[in-house]
C-alpha cells in the first residue's frame, strides 16, 4: 500500500509528539525531583573518624514519612553546627539519631542544647552520631576515635530496639562490613546532576524493599511460606542468657570511658495495634538487662513511662509523622524532645553537688 | 502470580513473545493454557488439582447434555453442575463461617464442633461461577458445548482473568478462539496503555489509599471525624482503585494476546442511582447474578413485592458471595433495600431527563449510600461498623491525622473522574494521537517508577 505525502507528515507528526512528551514529562519530573523525593546521600571517608561518612555541607532532603532538610556538619554530622561550648556530649544511634525525618532545629542533638540552655542556663554541645542501620558493635568500634575527637562529658547511646544493644556481643563483623562503603563514581554523578528521582526510581526497581539488598524474583511455584521477622523480640531467657554477657561488654565500655557511658532506651511504645498498646515485646527481656546495669553502675533511662504519659496526658505520639502511620516509624519532633529533656535532665542532677 | 509484582510483566512479555512467533493456532493455545496453570501454581500447586476437577466436571456435564434430551437427564446434569461447583465453593469458603455461625445453638445441645482449618483457592468464586454459567448456557440451550478440552481449558484457566475476573461467559471467549491467541500490532497499544493505567490505579492509588484505610478502620475511635470520614472516601477510592486496576492489567493483558474481555467497570462513582452502580461496578459480577439469579426468580415480572424480594435475595447472595462474614450479608441487604426503596420512588415520580444541579445531587446522594455500604463492606464485625459510625459522630475527640500521599490519590480520583464527566474526556482516555497522551504516559511511567510501594497490597479481590 502506497503511502500518501500527507501520511507521512502524519506519522513525522506523531513520533515528534511522542519524543517530546515523553522529554516533556521526565524533565518535569526531573525538575520536580528534589521536592518529591529523598535527596542522594553522599558518603566519604572522613580520617580523622577513620570511617564512612556523610560529606559536610550538603543538604539533605527527607521525603517520606517525615518532610524535612538537615544540612550535614563536620565530620559529616547530620544536622551539627559546632558552638563554643566547653561542655559537649556524643549521641549514638541508629537512624534515629540520624534523624532525617525532622528538621535540624527538631533533632534530638538540637534540642539538647536548645533545653539545656533555656531550661539549665547551660551552653554545651552535642555531637551527633547516628547512622540508619548501625547497632552498639559499630558505636563501641568508632568510640575511642570520636572521644579523642571530642572529648565530651558523657557519651550516650540511644537504643530503640533492644536487638541493637545485643548486637554488641554478635555481629561486630558485619557491622563494620556497613561503614566500609564509599560513595562510587555513579552516585556522586547522581548527586551533581540533582537525578534524585532517577536515582530513587533505579533503586526501587534493582533493590528488594525491604533488606535494601539486590532484588531477587520467584520464578518457582508456590505455596511460599512466609520468612520470620528480621529482628525477633528477645524473649526473657534471651536476655538471661545474653544479658551478663552484654553488660560485661557495656562495664567494658564504660570503664574505658571511665563512667562516661550512658544508655538510653527509646522502644516504639505506646504503639496503635487494635487500640493503645502500652507494652513492648521486648519489655521482660529490657527488664532484666537493666536491674543488670543498674548493678554494674551503668546509667541507664527508661524512656518507656515517659512516652506512654506523654500519649496519655498530651494525646501525642513520640512516633509517627503525617506521612506515615501514626505510632510507627522513626521519632518524631515529640519523641525527640522528651528523649533531649530526659537525658539534660540526667545530666543535670549528675552535675549537681 | 500477583500482577502488582515485578515478575508478572516479565512473564507476560515471555508469553506474548512465544505467541507471536508461533504459527501453528493449536500449539499457541496449548502454550497460553500451561502459561495460565503456571500462573495459578505460582500461588499454589496444591490447588490446581481442584481447577482441573472443576474444568473436567463442567466439560464433561457439557458434552452430556448435548447428547441427551432426555429432560431429566437434561436436569441431572446441570443439578450434578450446581451441586459441584457451589459444593466445592461452599465447603472452601463458608464451611467455618456456618459452623462458627450456627456454633451458640450447637453449644446449647452441648455440642462443639468446632472449626476446620481450611485454606480458601484463589479464584475460586470466579472460576466457579463461569463454569457455573457454562453448564447453564449450554442447559438452557443458549450455547452449543465446546468439544476440545483445551479450548475449555483455556476458557476456564486464561491467566488473565483467572483469580479475579472479570468473570467471562463462554459465549463471548470460545467463539475467539477461533482466531485467538495471536499477537496483532493494533492490539499492542491499547493492551499497553490499559495495563499501564491498571498499575497506576493499583500501585500510586489503591497502595497510597491503604495507608490511610488500614489503620483508621483498626481502632477508629482514636481518630477524630474528619480523619474517620476520609479514611472512609479512602476506602472507597481503594476498593475501586484496587480492583478495577486489577481488571484493566486483566483486560489489557488479555488484549496483548488478542482476546477481548468484558469491562468490568464503567466509573461508578459517577452513578446516578443505585441501580446505575450496579450497572458500573463489578458489571461482570452483577450482570451474572441478573441473568443466572434474579431473574429465574422473577426479576420484575411477578408484581412490586417479588420484585423487591427478589432484588433483596439476589443483593443479599451477591453480598455473601463476596465472602463468609454477616458484615457482607449486611452489605448485600443494604444494597437490595436502597434498590427496592429506589424502585418504589421511582414508579411514583416521572422519568425525566435530569438537568446539572439535580443530577449532581443526585450522584452525591448514590455517593453516601455507597459509602455506607462500604463502611459494612470494610468492617470485620458489626460492632466495628458501630464503633465506625460513632466516630463520625461530632464531638469525636480523636487524632486528627491527615496523611497528605493518600488525600492527594483521592483528589487525583476525584479529578480523573471529573474530566471524564466533561467533555474533556479524551484527555484521560489515552488517545494515541492527543498531544497531551505522551506526557500523561511519561508522567505515569515515572511515578511509578517513583512512588509505587517497593512491596505492594495483596489484592482486595484475591480474598474473595
Amino acid at each position: 500500500m502506497m503511502q500518501t505525502r500527507e501520511d507521512i507528515g502524519r506519522s513525522r507528526r506523531l513520533v515528534w509528539q511522542w519524543l517530546v512528551g515523553f522529554l516533556g514529562s521526565w524533565a518535569c519530573v526531573w525538575l520536580a525531583g528534589p521536592w518529591l523525593v529523598n535527596s542522594i546521600l553522599v558518603r566519604v571517608s572522613d580520617p580523622e573518624l577513620t570511617a564512612i561518612t556523610l560529606r559536610e555541607g550538603d543538604l539533605i532532603r527527607w521525603r517520606s514519612e517525615g518532610w524535612a532538610s538537615t544540612l550535614v556538619g563536620p565530620h559529616g554530622r547530620p544536622g551539627w553546627k559546632p558552638n563554643q561550648a566547653s561542655k559537649r556530649i556524643v549521641i549514638w544511634g541508629d537512624s534515629q539519631v540520624e534523624g532525617f525525618c525532622v528538621n535540624d532545629s527538631e533533632k534530638i542533638s538540637n534540642q539538647i542544647i536548645r533545653i539545656a540552655q533555656e531550661h539549665h542556663n547551660q551552653l554545651i554541645d552535642c555531637v551527633p552520631m547516628g547512622r540508619s542501620g548501625t547497632n552498639a558493635s559499630d558505636w563501641n568500634r568508632m568510640l575511642v576515635n570520636a572521644d579523642n575527637l571530642w572529648r565530651p562529658i558523657v557519651h550516650v547511646w540511644i537504643v530503640t530496639e533492644l536487638a541493637d544493644l545485643t548486637a554488641l556481643i554478635s555481629a561486630e563483623e558485619v557491622a563494620m562490613g556497613r561503614w566500609k562503603a564509599e560513595s562510587s563514581a555513579a552516585v556522586l554523578f547522581a548527586k551533581k546532576v540533582h537525578a534524585e528521582a532517577a536515582f530513587q526510581a533505579t533503586r526501587n526497581i534493582v533493590l528488594d524493599p525491604n533488606s535494601g539488598a539486590n532484588r531477587t524474583l520467584r520464578w518457582s511455584v508456590g505455596p511460599v511460606h512466609a520468612a520470620s521477622s528480621a529482628n525477633p523480640p528477645l524473649t526473657a531467657q534471651d536476655a538471661a542468657a545474653a544479658g551478663p554477657m552484654v553488660v560485661k561488654r557495656l562495664r567494658v565500655v564504660s570503664e574505658q570511658l571511665n563512667q562516661r557511658l550512658m544508655i538510653v532506651y527509646a522502644p516504639s511504645v505506646p504503639r496503635i495495634m487494635g487500640g493503645i498498646l502500652n507494652s513492648h515485646p521486648d519489655d521482660a527481656a529490657w527488664e532484666a538487662l537493666a536491674t543488670l546495669l543498674i548493678d554494674s553502675s551503668i546509667v541507664a533511662i527508661d524512656m518507656r513511662e515517659v512516652f506512654i504519659e506523654c500519649y496519655s496526658i498530651d494525646g501525642k505520639l513520640p512516633r509517627g509523622f503525617q506521612n506515615g502511620t501514626p505510632s510507627f516509624g522513626h521519632l518524631n519532633a515529640v519523641g525527640n524532645r522528651l528523649i533531649a529533656t530526659a537525658i539534660v535532665e540526667r545530666l543535670s542532677n549528675r552535675t549537681q553537688p | 502470580m500477583n500482577f502488582a509484582q515485578l515478575e508478572y510483566p516479565i512473564f507476560l512479555a515471555i508469553v506474548v513473545l512465544l505467541i507471536a512467533g508461533i504459527r501453528h493456532r493449536n500449539a499457541r493455545k496449548v502454550i497460553v493454557l500451561f502459561a495460565s496453570l503456571y500462573f495459578y501454581a505460582y500461588w499454589d500447586y496444591r490447588f490446581l488439582g481442584l481447577l482441573v476437577a472443576s474444568t473436567l466436571l463442567d466439560w464433561s456435564i457439557g458434552l452430556g447434555l448435548a447428547s441427551t434430551n432426555s429432560s431429566t437427564l437434561r436436569r441431572a446434569l446441570l443439578g450434578l453442575s450446581i451441586a459441584g461447583n457451589l459444593g466445592v465453593l461452599g465447603f472452601f469458603k463458608y464451611c467455618n463461617f456456618f459452623i462458627e455461625s450456627a456454633q451458640e445453638i450447637l453449644d446449647t445441645w452441648g455440642l462443639h464442633p468446632g472449626t476446620l482449618s481450611i485454606v480458601l483457592p484463589i479464584g475460586i468464586s470466579f472460576y466457579t461461577f463461569q463454569t457455573l454459567s457454562y453448564s447453564i448456557d449450554v442447559y438452557r440451550r443458549h450455547l452449543a458445548p465446546c468439544r476440545s478440552l483445551i479450548d475449555f481449558s483455556l476458557y476456564v484457566t486464561f491467566f488473565p482473568q483467572l483469580v479475579a475476573g472479570p468473570i467471562v461467559r463462554a459465549s463471548e471467549f470460545l467463539p475467539q478462539l477461533a482466531v485467538a491467541p495471536r499477537v496483532e500490532l493494533a492490539g499492542l497499544y491499547p493492551g499497553l496503555t490499559q495495563i499501564l493505567r491498571g498499575f497506576v490505579k493499583k500501585l500510586l492509588i489503591a497502595d497510597h489509599l491503604a495507608a490511610i484505610v488500614d489503620p483508621v478502620f483498626a481502632t477508629p475511635d482514636l481518630y477524630a471525624a474528619t480523619t474517620v470520614a476520609i479514611a472512609i472516601v479512602a476506602y472507597a477510592g481503594q476498593i475501586y482503585g484496587d480492583f478495577s486496576g486489577y481488571s484493566d492489567i486483566a483486560v489489557g493483558s488479555a488484549r496483548l494476546l488478542g482476546f477481548s474481555l468484558p469491562e468490568n467497570f464503567a466509573h461508578p462513582y459517577l452513578a446516578s442511582s443505585v441501580a446505575d452502580f450496579w450497572r458500573r461496578w463489578h458489571i461482570s459480577l452483577s450482570t451474572w447474578l441478573r441473568d443466572y439469579l434474579y431473574i429465574p426468580l422473577g426479576g420484575n415480572r411477578l408484581g412490586a413485592l417479588r420484585t423487591y424480594a427478589n432484588l433483596m435475595i439476589t443483593m443479599t447472595l451477591g453480598g455473601l458471595w463476596h465472602g463468609a462474614a454477616w458484615t457482607f450479608v449486611a452489605w448485600g441487604v443494604w444494597h437490595g433495600l436502597a434498590l427496592s426503596l429506589e424502585r418504589a420512588l421511582a414508579t411514583r415520580s416521572a422519568a425525566t431527563r435530569l438537568k446539572y444541579p439535580q443530577l449532581f445531587l443526585r450522584t452525591l446522594t448514590t455517593f453516601g449510600i455507597v459509602l455506607i455500604g462500604w463502611m459494612l463492606f470494610r468492617s470485620q464485625s458489626l460492632t466495628q461498623f458501630a464503633t465506625l459510625v460513632r466516630s463520625l459522630l461530632p464531638g469525636n475527640e480523636g487524632m486528627i491525622w491527615l496523611p497528605p500521599f493518600p488525600i492527594a490519590a483521592i483528589l487525583l480520583l476525584v479529578a480523573e473522574h471529573a474530566i471524564w464527566a466533561s467533555r474533556f474526556r479524551r484527555l484521560v482516555s489515552l488517545d494515541p494521537r492527543h498531544w497531551l497522551t505522551p506526557w500523561l504516559v511519561g508522567f505515569m511511567l515515572a511515578a511509578l517508577a517513583i512512588f509505587a510501594p517497593g512491596r505492594s497490597q495483596p489484592f482486595v479481590y484475591f480474598q474473595f
